[in-house]
């Protein structure tokens, strides 16, 4: 008896194991990895609506931004890379692309991905790893579409008799008044100025940019000095009177102190919950995509009544460094068994209207219903009014490769308040040096260059010693650990570009 | 019979008695295949690994050439290397002198309670934290520390509403004390469980005989239950140096932030970023490896030291 159960175990387990092979023959998988701060369930709406498109297993991992790089090293170095995947240096693009490992689309473009050849046309050749006579490897984002805006609450300022300040001084005061000036009315003091936060230098780009330094990143983030040198911004002229300011608000808590703890998501909350005046970010978030379900206060149907932005000396924030993010890339694994479905996959998902309806917006009829598709205006459905179920069920988080192309929803449904303030940011931004080659520098000193940044600008806005002193000392280690060669290089790639 | 076939016969009947105790005893020796299969598969084989330290090594073209030591060479010249390295050395010897006495000190305090249901109380309630991940403590520390609507800050303000408040999970002065002392809250509870079955293996006659001799019970501790914890205690200390080198890559990545990290960055939390976020896979295995031959070094240095002391105590 006891074999004869045992028998029929194993031969139901070998049975399973030929059904899934079978399965697997049948219905192909196609594996995308993309990086996006939205965590949507592994077998949701949207995943199933592609799956059943294009007769196949669609399986997307979104990793949050912090730790992609890290997993794609990981996948790349085990050699288990999804069909799709997003590379997000160039160092990395170029390395992959001249080791074969990435695969050629440019055959399959006509067959496969018309919406991608037409709306790339010539400019596909524009990446460091794409050309007419070896091939197109990478798909780059279209990136020149979001800038920052520095938002700041209406209501608070009317309510405390304040204008929208138009300069740093008339920002300390409205800061101040809005920490301490009870500006929410409930008679308690919990309320900071602005949102910042070490997590993102979005948060702090209008506020550099106020000093003409372009804060792109915390990560080694570069400038160009009058000489043509294009270094570190600690070297910038005004990076020290940019760090007083700061400091400035800091000892007076106009920002909460917290400010190398808390996360990003921490810092939108502030704004949502009612706990901070001013928050620096894109707008598409501000009045677009979090307006009004993510905020837990009343808020008035139109977002321009509740939002201003924010201008000092008449600079905005950061340019896009090129029309085209080269850095950013889509690429086909050149092992994958299936590269010309990927390819179709990606270019329905990310340059057709309908996938990116799909992408954006969910399954139509399920998640939400047009209510004027010509003009972009729709309502969503049920549970779905709900932004984390809404994602949670795969819309809005497989939307964005990275960029933004012509059909992308989120574009064509932005409401005007968000669209306006985006146009007049481009008006008032400031430039930085975006270097497209890969700098052997990077690859040697990058990491370390990066973290003497991050505690340099951290510790110089809270320490109590000589701040003259102490940015000295950080200098001197961004020089000595390879900064001198790194300018060296930076200065001559930006110079041949 | 020639010496020759006395050895041969001796080898057969060796090897008989071999054959009869795994045939006698299979079920037993069938038990330690996946523990042998864990160690081959996920230490053994991975040993390979190492001679990425040697050799030029790219994520997206594989291995090259053998580069002999230009990787430590290059690594070891480091500044964010030294700093990692005499961090690490530092929070270890912290977490060894603070951390290790203290789950002896608690065993014997709990084996002191006399009612059975508080005893079993007070086990689970210390043994808790311990699955408790590193990145919920370190939430837990980041609301309890805010500046802003932290309680302990809270509790300062309502007694001196004057007080400078500083948040210590942000303070370079006392980040390292945060870490020994929240490593200590988290892994007492679990270092007491071997501790305290020790103690239960002690002889009651023991301490009746000392009682009968006028002992109290500071005596009754110290010359007979940690007399008789003593191996107990070498043992765990020697795998402790041994471990010295693994400073918590958990604990430390979830409480770095750029202020304090000059103070907390280990060598585990500098291979992350230089071989997972750069793809520095040769520099992070050569620190690795550094580490590695650096415990190994210190466990035989203790064990040599124990065997000195105590004859019987050590572990080989």
């Amino acid at each position: 008896m006891k074999k004869f159960v045992s028998l029929l175990l194993t031969l139901t387990l070998l049975l399973g194991l030929c059904g899934a092979i079978a399965t697997a023959e049948a219905v192909p998988t196609i594996t995308i990895l993309m990086a996006g701060d939205n965590t949507p369930a592994e077998d949701d709406s949207v995943l199933r609506a592609l799956g059943e498109k294009f007769g196949c297993k669609v399986e997307i991992q979104v990793i949050p931004e912090a730790d992609y790089a890290g997993k794609l090293n990981s996948l790349i170095a085990s050699n288990t890379l999804p069909d799709l995947f997003q590379i997000r240096n160039s160092v990395t693009l170029k390395e992959m692309a001249e080791a074969g490992r990435l695969y050629n689309m440019a055959p399959a473009l006509d067959e496969y991905a018309p919406d991608i050849k037409a709306y790339y046309g010539d400019s596909i050749y524009k990446s460091i790893v794409n050309d007419p006579d070896t091939g197109i490897y990478a798909l780059f984002s279209e990136a020149g579409l979001y800038v920052n805006n520095l938002g700041i609450r209406k209501d608070w300022l009317a309510k405390l008799g304040k204008e929208i300040p138009t300069n740093l001084d008339e920002l300390y005061d409205v800061l101040n008044a809005f920490t301490y000036d009870d500006p929410d009315g409930n008679g308690q003091n919990d309320t900071y100025g602005i949102a910042l936060s070490t997590a993102s230098s979005e948060l702090w780009e209008n506020l550099m940019a106020a000093f003409d330094i372009p804060i792109k990143t915390f990560d080694n983030p570069l400038c160009q000095l009058e000489d043509g040198t294009v270094t570190t911004i600690m070297k910038h002229p005004r990076f020290l009177e940019a760090i007083e300011y700061l400091r400035k608000l800091y000892q007076a808590r106009l920002f909460d102190p917290d400010f190398t703890t808390l996360t990003l998501m921490q810092c939108f909350e502030k704004l949502w919950n009612s706990q901070v005046g001013m928050l620096g970010f894109r707008f598409v978030g501000t009045t677009n995509n979090w307006y009004p379900g993510r905020y837990t206060f009343e808020v008035p149907a139109d977002p321009s009544e509740l939002f201003g932005t924010v201008y000092l000396d008449g600079k905005g924030s950061i340019a896009k460094y090129a029309r085209y993010d080269l850095a950013n890339a889509f690429a086909i694994n050149a092992a994958s068994a299936n590269p010309e479905l990927a390819l179709a996959i990606g270019n329905y998902m990310w340059y057709t209207e309908e996938g990116q309806n799909l992408t954006y917006l969910g399954v139509e009829g399920v998640h939400y219903e047009w209510v004027d598709k010509e003009a972009g205006v729709y309502q969503r459905l049920g549970e779905f009014k709900d932004d984390v179920v809404h994602r949670a069920d795969g819309a809005f988080a497989y939307a964005s490769a990275g960029g933004y192309t012509k059909a992308n929803a989120e574009t064509r449904m932005m409401n005007k308040t968000t669209q306006d303030a985006q146009a007049a940011e481009w008006e008032k931004v400031i430039d930085w040096p975006f270097i497209i080659e890969p700098l052997e520098a990077d690859v040697e000193y990058g990491a370390d260059l990066s973290m003497i940044f991050k505690e340099a600008f951290a510790e110089l806005i809270v320490t109590t010693g000589d701040v003259q002193e102490v940015y000295n000392e950080y200098l001197q280690r961004w020089l000595d650990e390879g900064g001198e060669q790194y300018e060296a290089e930076a200065t001559a790639a930006y110079a041949a570009q | 019979m020639t010496q020759s076939t006395k050895v041969i016969n001796q080898q057969r009947r060796k090897g008989a008695r071999l054959l009869h105790r795994f045939r006698a005893d299979w079920m037993l020796y069938a038990m330690l295949i996946p523990g042998l299969v864990y160690v081959i598969l996920f230490h053994y084989i991975p040993m390979y690994g190492v001679t990425y330290a040697f050799r030029e090594f790219s994520a997206v073209k594989g291995l090259g050439d053998w580069v002999g030591l230009s990787v430590f060479q290059k690594l070891f010249a480091k500044n964010a290397f030294q700093r990692a390295f005499s961090n690490n050395i530092l929070i270890s010897v912290l977490k060894l002198v603070f951390g290790f006495p203290f789950p002896i000190i608690l065993s014997l305090m709990i084996n002191e309670i006399r009612s059975s249901k508080a005893k079993k109380l007070v086990q689970t309630a210390v043994v808790l934290p311990n699955f408790i991940s590193w990145f919920i403590i370190t939430g837990l520390m980041f609301a309890l520390f805010n500046v802003t609507s932290g309680a302990i800050p809270g509790i300062i303000r309502r007694l001196n509403p004057e007080a400078t408040i500083v948040n210590i999970t942000s303070d370079k002065n006392s980040i390292r004390a945060l870490v020994v002392a929240s490593y200590v809250w988290q892994a007492a509870g679990m270092g007491t469980v071997v501790y305290l079955a020790a103690i239960t293996g002690i002889d009651e006659q023991l301490y009746e005989a000392a009682m009968i001799d006028g002992a109290g019970k500071w005596k009754q501790m110290w010359h007979i239950t940690l007399a008789s914890l003593r191996p107990t205690i070498i043992v765990l200390f020697i795998f402790r140096v041994g471990g010295v080198m693994n400073a918590g890559f958990d604990q430390i990545y979830a409480m770095s932030n750029p202020l304090v990290i000059s103070k907390i960055d280990i060598i585990d939390t500098y291979v992350y970023r230089i071989g997972i976020e750069q793809a520095k896979f040769s520099e992070a295995t050569a620190a690795g490896l550094a580490k590695s031959v650096i415990g190994l070094a210190l466990v035989l240095t203790t064990n040599f030291i124990a065997k000195k002391v105590d004859p019987d105590s050590g572990i080989m």
